[in-house]
């Protein structure tokens, strides 16, 4: 469990962070940014995982 | 990219931004995991939504908005979690009735209140550009509380969130533990709501747990 907080708090800083970065670069909301930028880092880790796991046969 | 960073938090209110979702960020760390792992997170939600019944109150009687959310929140995760501990089939019920109540009465308090009307939804949203040094350091306090909370809990807590027929076997006060982490949930989520918005909230309590379950084996 302890790893499991530590992981997610590293996780939420760096969502905080490369979501205020963009939401400056693009002059967007900060808060719905960061939200974005969480939400689809784990659409994009749901996917390669799920590649991982049903090679595509040819 | 480094230049960029630096540039960006030369001004002040980016850098509060910055704090305040780092402190989120440990708070919701370390409360989410308890969250994810007993599988509560609508109770996060509802406990959230059911503060906005104290936020009406609080504005209809001329009180700080903050004082009726944090009443609100406490009362109805204790509601929640005494209904959860003795019928746990159908707390979801229960959770999605005191959201929509909390909600209701928010929105009607907030109507019937004369002169200036509060705003609920930058409550929903949050305003991170425009955390100020009060909204630091009370997010501060109440990540060093989580954390403080989590420190001499620790042990119990992984003992219920990962097998509370074993921990009511060993004499562990599962009900007391089970009741203290819901009320811990929802002053976080209220205080964090305050500062960054109920969406990034939730998101942040549960997104950065589920992440990396996706390359775990098992």
């Amino acid at each position: 469990m302890k790893g499991m907080m530590l992981l997610s708090i590293g996780l939420s800083w760096l969502f905080s962070l490369a979501g205020l970065v963009v939401s400056f670069a693009l002059n967007l909301q900060a808060g719905s940014v960061i939200v974005l930028v969480a939400a689809l880092s784990y659409l994009a880790a749901a996917a390669v995982r799920k590649l991982a796991t049903h090679p595509k046969v040819s | 990219m480094i230049d960029l960073i630096r540039n960006i938090f030369a001004y002040d209110f980016m850098r509060n931004a910055l704090f305040a979702s780092l402190l989120v960020g440990v708070a919701c760390g370390l409360i989410g995991t308890l969250v994810v792992l007993n599988r509560i997170v609508f109770l996060g939600g509802g406990i959230a939504h059911a503060a906005y019944g104290g936020i009406g109150l609080a504005y209809y009687f001329g009180q700080d908005p903050m004082l009726g959310a944090i009443l609100f929140s406490v009362l109805s995760a204790l509601g929640m979690g005494v209904v959860h501990l003795r019928t746990k089939a159908r707390s979801d019920t229960l959770i999605g009735v005191m959201w929509s109540i909390g909600m209701a009465t928010g929105i009607i308090f907030v109507s019937l209140t004369p002169g200036f009307k509060a705003d609920l939804m930058s409550y929903l949203f949050g305003s991170l550009l425009a955390v100020s040094d009060t909204d630091l350091r009370l997010m501060a306090f109440v990540a060093l509380a989580v954390v403080a909370f989590v420190a001499v809990l620790y042990r119990s807590l992984q003992a219920i969130s990962f097998d509370e027929t074993f921990s009511t076997v060993r004499n562990l006060p599962v009900a007391a533990i089970y009741l203290s982490m819901l009320v811990m949930i929802g002053l976080t989520v209220v205080i964090a709501m305050r500062i960054v918005g109920l969406i990034m909230v939730i998101a942040m309590l549960t997104i950065p747990l589920r992440l990396p379950a996706c390359f775990r084996k098992t």
